[in-house]
């Protein structure tokens, strides 16, 4: 090639003048600024009024006064709490059409896009909707194909939730598989194991540990359906592992399922004690598992659940858990703060399934975001038997963002007016 | 028969028993829906008016129904009362074919998760499915939903693929 081709010298003035075109798209890195909202990142200690500056999909500002002129677009989100996107650390999302199956790749599970952004959620785990025999149907079929960041639990049960007959199966708890899926194939998406539905003894939730301690990640044991009841003691203390997850945390099924709050309305004195040694108490509300009558008197005698989920599937959906922002709204209405909980839905879930990059505004975070509202008024919230607690503040998630971009805007505020001049007219 | 009504003593007994029976359809509506502002277009309703509900039908709509004839009363004092909404434009024929674009794909939701939470007790789904995969439809859709699903057939066999 000659040294002097006039492709050359094109190419080098093209060069000259992006240089010199440099500083005026300096000036302009930001692509998008959410500016005068209330910050509250628990996991960096923020709860202040500041503006969060994204390009090319991350988190790269968070400060006082970032100027609007930085940036290609600015959202005006004065009055609005600005948090972490939220995590769901417990949903089922591997919907299907299999119609013989409960859950997995069945009509009882939902699509995830349908029910996360529009209440803050940019990351959900689905909790051991699959097992080793049909994740990757699940991971064709529904994760990969979500824009909603989808992590799951795997369940100890080869062929996860198909039907409650199938978790029986002893011979189909393999723990080395199990171990397998997730160390040599997908340790990205995979983030631990499930328990569920059992109607023995400890056998399933000792082979969800051994498997937990191959791959070297937590448990999450609902741990219902025994008659009569296995104790949730020796579970804490004698079967589960620091990190390891116990979920329906405030449900109340006294002849099937352990409760957390006795009969007289106490907090039973050992709970204080395994939450102590690092068991990770979940909400799980879902379709049966959360009532007022453990919720209140819990938080009331300072028992506070360490992550707030939803357990979403068609038979919670439109029942008293109806989506994330509503869950995080009822534990804001029987004493949580607001920083509690939004520390319970974004950096907790994130630390306990090792997840440390999510959940937080960190610069250099993907920008996954969610800007709330909270609505002063009478509001009421019900029960899994719908029984109702009246509130007096709700949160509504306004804006979502994942991954820098918005995937969710209730009201409008990120949009033009429709006949200004700034309006998009294609 | 005459003479039975004579004595004080039977006078009593029977009014004993009518009372009885007025308790008992005291508490015949199942469902009452008080204090709200009904407007039902069709029935050019639009004032305020309460609205019993007995075996899954609308039983009575009028002023003052005494809640006391119903087994339980929802006060929507300050709320509008519409007969359930019908959405004739849904597309509710989800599935999991992955190339697919409104038949048996993921384009289109299950619609119980999006009905009720608007009002939604009807949605039509507009041309999902065509003479070729309806039954599917009804099989997948329609037959699993709580909504009452109805449909617009596409003329395409195939329906929205």
């Amino acid at each position: 090639m000659k040294k002097n081709s006039p492709i050359l010298n094109l190419f080098g003035t093209l060069i000259l003048f992006l240089v010199f075109s440099c500083p005026a798209s300096y000036a302009q890195q930001i692509d998008l600024l959410l500016k005068g909202g209330q910050v509250i990142d628990p996991k960096n200690k923020i709860n202040a009024k500041m503006d969060v500056a994204i390009a090319d999909g991350k988190i790269v500002q968070v400060a006082a006064n970032i100027p609007a002129n930085s940036a290609k677009k600015t959202v005006d989100v004065s009055g609005l709490y600005v948090t972490p996107g939220i995590i769901d650390m417990h949903v089922h999302v591997f919907q299907g059409n299999d119609l013989g199956s409960y859950i997995a790749d069945g009509q009882t599970a939902v699509p995830a896009d349908a029910f996360t952004f529009r209440a803050g959620v940019t990351t959900v785990v689905d909790a051991g909707s699959s097992g080793w025999r049909n994740f990757r149907k699940f991971k064709q079929q529904n994760i990969d194909r979500s824009r909603t960041r989808i992590l799951a639990l795997l369940n100890i049960a080869g062929t996860g939730m198909y039907g409650r007959f199938e978790e029986q199966d002893k011979a189909d708890f393999n723990p080395e598989m199990t171990a397998y899926m997730i160390t040599k194939m997908f340790p990205k998406i995979i983030v631990g194991i499930k328990s569920a539905h059992y109607w023995g003894d400890f056998t399933q939730v000792d082979r969800a540990v051994e498997a937990g301690k191959l791959a070297n990640v937590p448990v999450m044991v609902d741990f219902g359906e025994h008659q009569p009841t296995n104790s949730i003691k020796s579970l804490f203390l004698e079967h589960l592992r620091p990190g390891d997850i116990f979920t329906h945390t405030f449900a109340y099924g006294p002849k099937d399922r352990e409760t957390v709050v006795d009969d007289n309305g106490i907090v039973k004195p050992f709970i204080f004690d395994a939450q102590k040694k690092g068991i990770i108490f979940d909400v799980g509300h879902g379709g049966g598992a959360f009532f007022w009558r453990q919720a209140v008197p819990a938080i009331k005698q300072g028992f506070k659940p360490n992550v707030i989920s939803t357990d979403l599937h068609s038979d919670s959906m439109n029942g008293g858990m109806k989506d994330m922002a509503n869950v995080m709204s009822k534990f804001l209405n029987i004493g949580l703060t607001l920083e509690e909980v939004i520390e319970k839905s974004t950096a907790s879930p994130a630390r306990v399934i090792n997840r440390p990059e999510l959940g937080n505004l960190s610069v250099g975070a993907e920008a996954d975001v969610a800007v709330f509202s909270l609505k002063k008024g009478e509001f009421g919230f019900t029960d899994v038997r719908r029984n109702t607690l009246k509130g007096t503040q709700k949160l509504y998630a306004e804006l979502t963002i994942r991954a820098g971009e918005i995937v969710w805007d209730l009201n409008g505020l990120s949009g033009p007016i429709w006949d200004s001049p700034q309006a998009i007219s294609r | 028969m005459q003479n039975y009504f004579k004595t004080a003593k039977n006078r009593v007994l029977v009014l004993f028993f009518v009372l009885l029976t007025l308790n008992v359809s005291a508490q015949e509506i199942d469902l009452l829906i008080k204090g709200g502002h009904v407007i039902d277009a069709k029935n050019k309703i639009n004032t305020k008016m309460d609205a019993a509900v007995k075996d899954g039908k609308i039983f009575r709509v009028a002023a003052d129904i005494p809640a006391s004839s119903a087994k339980k009363t929802v006060n929507v004092n300050g709320l509008y009362v519409t007969p359930g909404l019908i959405d004739i434009h849904g597309h509710v024929f989800h599935g999991t074919e992955p190339d697919n674009y409104l038949s048996n794909s993921q384009d289109a939701l299950p619609p119980d998760g999006f009905t009720f939470r608007a009002g939604v007790t009807t949605v039509a789904d507009a041309g999902g499915a065509g003479w070729e995969n309806i039954d599917l439809f009804r099989k997948n859709v329609v037959d699993k939903s709580k909504t009452r699903v109805l449909a617009f057939m596409n003329i395409v066999g195939g329906g929205m693929r």
